[in-house]
C-alpha cells in the first residue's frame, strides 16, 4: 500500500524535487506562453506543471499535496470556464467562434508586445489540465489513505475466487 | 511513409493487439497505449515527407501540418483514456484485490441453464 | 444564425465548468444543469425551424474560410436529430434529478451528463470526420464516468468492457480517418466525396470498412454488439435510459452520413446481410433473457438492423425511412427505460421473478409500458409502425423478399419478448412483498419521474398523431442527405 506515508520517503528524491519545483513551474508557464506560433501550449505547459505537482507528491508524501490547499474540482472549473469564454467572447464581439484578436502594446523598454486572445484560452487549457492531474491524484491518495485504513484482506491471487474453476473449464474448451 | 516508420507502426499495433487480449487490466492499458501510438504514428506519417515548418517567410519543402495538429488531438485524448482505464484498474483492485476483467455475471448463469434457453428461443 | 450551432455546444460545456465551481452545491447544479439543457432543446428547435425554411446552416470557427476552417454544418437530418437528441437528454435529466441520480455519491453526475450533452451536440453538427471523432470522444469519455458513477463492483467490471472496446473502436475510427487523410488530403465532409471517388475501388472499399466498422461497433451491429446488453443494464436507470435512446443512434448517424456522403456507389448487400442479422441475433438474446433491462437492451440491437437495413437499401425513400424510423425510435426506446426505473423504484428489482403484478397496482404504470412496448413491435396505430412500414416497403420494392421476411418475423419475435415483460411484471397477482405497499398509485410517489414518462410517451404518440408533417420532413431531410452536391455548396462558398 501506500509507502508515500513520510516515514519512508527517499531524502535524494525529496531534496532533488524541491530544487526542481521552481524550475519545472517556471518551464510549464514558458511552454504555454510559447505555444501560439511554436511546440508547446496549454496542454504541455499544463502537464509540466502537473508533472511538478506529482514529483513533489513522490518526493514528500501526501501531506505535500494537501498542504496546496487548492481544489482540484475548482481548478478544472475555472480553467474550461476561461478557455470557454474566450470562445464565445469572440462571437459576442460579431467575430466567428474561437477567432482570436491580436493586440500589440508598447510598453517602454521591451519594445513591441504582440497579446494574443488565444494565448488566454491556453491559460484555460493549462489550468485545467493541472486541475484534472491533480483531481487524479488527490482521488489515488483518498483511495489510498482509505484502503490504508480498512486494512482489507492480503491480496488474494485470482485462483483463490470461486468462479475460476467454471472459466478454467471454459478455457479448455476453447 | 518511410520504411523504417511503417515497420514500427506494425510492432506497436502487433505488441498492441497481443497485449489487449488479455484478461489483465493493467496489461490491456498498456497494450492501449501501443495501439494508441501506433495509431498515432500512422497519421503522422499521412502526412507525407518531413519538411520546414509551413509558416510566412520560410522558404522550402513544407510538411503538412494538419496530421500534426491531429496527432495532437489524439495524444491529448489518449491521455485522458488512459488516466481513466488507469483509475478504474486502481479501484477493481482496491474491491476486490485483482485487476482481472471478468465475464459477464448474466451471460454466465444463462449458459449455465442450457434448457432454459432452448425453451424460450425456439418461439415458432 | 449560424452564430447558434457553436452555441448548441458552448452552453453545455460552459454549464459543465459552472457545475464543476458548484460541485458543493446540489441545487446549483441542478438549477445550472436544466438551464443549459433547457437552452441547447431552444436552439436545436430553432436551428431545425431555420434549417427546413433556409436551407442547411453552417458556422466556420475561428473566423477561417469554409474549406479550411473546422466547419459546423446543420442540414435537415443532422438538426432533426440535434432537436430529438437534446430534448430527450432534457427530459431524461429531469427524470434523474427526480429519482435523485445526482445523490451525494455521485456528485459528477451533472458535470458529465452536461459533457455528454456538448458531445451529442458536436457529434451531429460536425463537418468534418476528425471533429466527429473528437465529439465522440467527448461524447464517450462522459459516459465513461456516467456508466461507473458509483463505483461499484459490477459497474467497474461492465464498464471496464465498455470502456476498452470503445477505444479500440476509437482507434480503428482514428486510423481509418488518418488513411482517408493520407489518401485525399482534406477531411472536410463537404471535399471529401469528390476526392474519394476519384480513388481506385480497392482503396475506397478498404477506407469504408474501416469507417463501418468503427462506427458499426458504436451503433451495435452484429458481430460487434456484445458490449452493449453487458454494460448498459449496470447503469442507475437514467444514464441507461439516455444511452439506449441515444448513444447507438449516434453511431447509426455516422453510419447514414459517412455511407451517403462519402460512399454513396457501394454495394452494400454485405450491409444488408448485417442487418439482418443484427435483427436476429437481438431478438433471440432479448427472448432468452429474463431482466427487464437485459430485454430491452437486446432490443435495442434488433431496432438498430432496422435502420442498418433502411442505409443497405439506399435510396432517398429508404433514407427517409430510417430517418424516420430513428426519430420514433428514440423516444420510444427511452420511455421504456424510464418505465423500468420506475418500476425499479418502486420494487426494487428489475427481474422478471422478483417482479408481478403491477398493472393491479397502477394501471397507467402498465399503459405507459405497453404503449412504447408495441410501438417499438410497430403494431399500427403506433409511431413503431410507420417506420416499419417505410423501410419494409422500400424492401419490397427492390423485392429483397429474404430481409421483408426477416423484417417481420423479427418484429413479431419483439412483440413475443415485450409480452413476456408485460406478462411478467404487470400481469398476475402482485408478490406478496408488495401487497403490503397497497394501492397507493406507484405513479404519484414518484411525481416528477412518472410526469417525465409520461410526457415522453406522450411524444411517441404525437409521432404517430403528425406522422404525415413529420415523414413529409425525413423526406425532405433524405434529399438533404443524399444531395451530395448541395452539401457541398452550402459548405464551400
Amino acid at each position: 500500500m501506500s509507502n508515500l506515508d513520510g516515514t519512508r520517503r527517499s531524502i535524494i528524491l525529496s531534496e532533488t524535487v524541491n530544487g526542481l519545483t521552481p524550475v519545472l513551474l517556471l518551464f510549464s508557464v514558458f511552454l504555454t506562453f510559447r505555444g501560439h506560433n511554436a511546440p508547446g501550449g496549454g496542454f504541455a505547459g499544463g502537464l509540466v506543471m502537473a508533472a511538478a505537482i506529482i514529483l513533489r507528491y513522490l518526493g514528500s508524501g501526501p501531506a505535500g499535496i494537501r498542504s496546496l490547499r487548492i481544489d482540484p474540482i475548482m481548478l478544472m472549473g475555472i480553467g474550461l470556464a476561461l478557455a470557454i469564454a474566450t470562445g464565445t467572447s469572440a462571437l459576442l464581439s460579431g467575430k466567428g467562434f474561437l477567432e482570436s484578436t491580436i493586440w500589440k502594446l508598447h510598453p517602454p523598454l521591451i519594445g513591441e508586445m504582440k497579446i494574443v486572445s488565444s494565448s488566454v484560452f491556453d491559460i484555460g487549457v493549462h489550468i485545467l489540465v493541472v486541475g484534472v492531474v491533480m483531481a487524479i491524484l488527490v482521488a489515488f491518495v483518498e483511495a489510498d489513505d482509505e484502503v490504508a485504513r480498512s486494512r482489507p484482506a492480503v491480496k488474494r491471487p485470482a485462483s483463490d475466487r470461486s468462479n475460476d474453476s467454471d472459466r478454467s473449464n471454459e478455457d479448455s474448451q476453447r | 511513409m518511410s520504411f523504417g516508420q511503417a515497420i514500427l507502426v506494425a510492432v506497436l499495433a502487433g505488441a498492441g493487439t497481443y497485449l489487449v487480449m488479455h484478461r489483465t487490466l493493467t496489461r490491456i492499458i498498456l497494450g492501449l497505449a501501443m495501439l494508441g501510438n501506433a495509431v498515432n504514428l500512422l497519421i503522422l506519417t499521412s502526412g507525407g515527407t518531413p519538411g520546414e515548418a509551413p509558416v510566412i517567410g520560410r522558404t522550402g519543402e513544407f510538411t503538412d501540418p494538419v496530421p500534426q495538429a491531429l496527432v495532437l488531438t489524439a495524444i491529448v485524448i489518449g491521455f485522458g483514456v488512459l488516466s481513466f482505464l488507469l483509475s478504474m484498474a486502481y479501484r477493481s483492485w482496491t474491491i476486490d484485490g485483482n485487476d482481472e476483467v471478468e465475464d459477464d455475471i448474466a451471460d454466465r448463469r444463462l449458459a449455465d441453464e442450457p434448457d432454459e434457453v432452448v425453451d424460450h428461443g425456439e418461439p415458432t | 444564425m449560424n452564430d447558434l450551432l457553436p452555441l448548441a455546444i458552448v452552453i453545455p460545456l460552459a454549464g459543465a465548468a459552472v457545475s464543476l465551481l458548484a460541485i458543493r452545491s446540489r441545487a446549483t447544479q441542478r438549477v445550472v444543469a436544466i438551464l443549459c439543457a433547457v437552452a441547447t432543446t431552444a436552439i436545436a428547435v430553432t436551428i431545425v425551424v431555420h434549417v427546413d425554411r433556409n436551407g442547411t446552416a453552417t458556422a466556420a470557427m475561428g473566423g477561417w474560410p469554409g474549406s479550411i476552417a473546422i466547419n459546423l454544418v446543420a442540414d435537415r437530418f443532422s438538426a432533426l436529430m440535434l432537436t430529438v437528441g437534446s430534448t430527450m437528454l432534457l427530459a431524461v435529466l429531469l427524470y434523474a434529478i427526480g429519482q435523485r441520480a445526482d445523490d451525494e455519491r455521485s456528485r459528477w453526475y451533472h458535470p458529465a451528463y452536461l459533457v455528454l450533452t456538448a458531445g451529442v451536440s458536436g457529434a451531429f453538427l460536425a463537418g468534418d470526420l476528425f471533429n466527429l471523432f473528437v465529439f465522440f470522444e467527448v461524447l464517450l469519455m462522459a459516459s465513461y464516468v456516467l456508466l461507473t458513477l458509483e463505483g461499484t463492483d459490477g459497474q467497474i467490471r461492465s464498464g471496464t468492457t465498455y470502456v476498452v472496446l470503445n477505444v479500440v473502436e476509437s482507434m480503428v475510427l482514428v486510423t481509418g480517418v488518418a488513411l482517408i487523410f493520407a489518401a485525399t488530403g482534406t477531411l472536410n465532409m463537404a471535399e471529401l466525396p469528390e476526392r474519394l471517388a476519384a480513388l481506385p475501388d480497392g482503396i475506397r472499399l478498404g477506407l469504408n470498412l474501416l469507417l463501418l466498422i468503427a462506427f458499426g461497433l458504436k451503433a451495435a451491429v452484429f458481430p460487434l454488439f456484445s458490449w452493449l446488453p453487458d454494460s448498459y443494464p449496470a447503469a442507475p436507470s437514467p444514464v441507461s435510459a439516455v444511452f439506449a435512446g441515444l448513444l447507438t443512434k449516434i453511431g447509426v448517424y455516422a453510419i447514414v452520413r459517412t455511407q451517403t456522403l462519402l460512399f454513396p456507389e457501394t454495394n452494400r448487400t454485405l450491409l444488408l446481410v448485417v442487418a439482418g442479422l443484427t435483427m436476429a441475433i437481438g431478438v433471440f438474446g432479448a427472448i432468452a433473457q429474463s431482466d427487464m433491462k437485459r430485454i430491452l437492451s437486446f432490443h435495442i440491437i434488433s431496432q438498430i438492423g432496422y435502420m442498418v437495413m433502411g442505409v443497405a437499401l439506399g435510396g432517398v425513400a429508404a433514407i427517409s425511412a430510417t430517418i424516420f424510423y430513428m426519430l420514433h425510435h428514440i423516444p420510444v426506446k427511452t420511455s421504456l427505460f424510464l418505465v423500468e426505473g420506475i418500476v425499479e423504484r418502486d420494487t426494487g428489482s428489475s427481474t422478471l421473478d422478483k417482479v408481478s403484478g403491477l398493472a393491479r397496482r397502477s394501471g397507467w404504470l402498465a399503459a405507459l409500458f405497453l404503449i412504447p412496448a408495441l410501438s417499438l413491435a410497430g403494431l399500427p396505430p403506433f409511431s413503431g409502425f410507420l417506420g416499419k412500414l417505410g423501410v419494409v416497403s422500400v424492401a419490397l420494392d427492390q423485392r429483397s423478399w429474404w430481409i421483408v421476411a426477416v423484417a417481420l418475423a423479427v418484429s413479431l419475435m419483439t412483440l413475443v419478448s415485450m409480452l413476456k415483460i408485460f406478462n411478467g411484471a404487470f400481469w398476475g397477482d402482485p408478490m406478496p412483498s408488495q401487497v403490503t405497499a397497497g394501492r397507493t398509485g406507484v405513479l404519484r410517489h414518484h411525481p416528477l419521474m412518472s410526469g417525465v414518462t409520461v410526457a415522453v410517451v406522450t411524444g411517441t404518440l404525437a409521432i404517430a398523431l403528425f406522422a404525415g408533417p413529420l415523414y413529409r420532413f425525413c423526406e425532405r431531410a433524405a434529399f438533404d442527405v443524399t444531395n451530395t452536391a448541395s452539401y457541398t455548396a452550402a459548405v464551400i462558398r
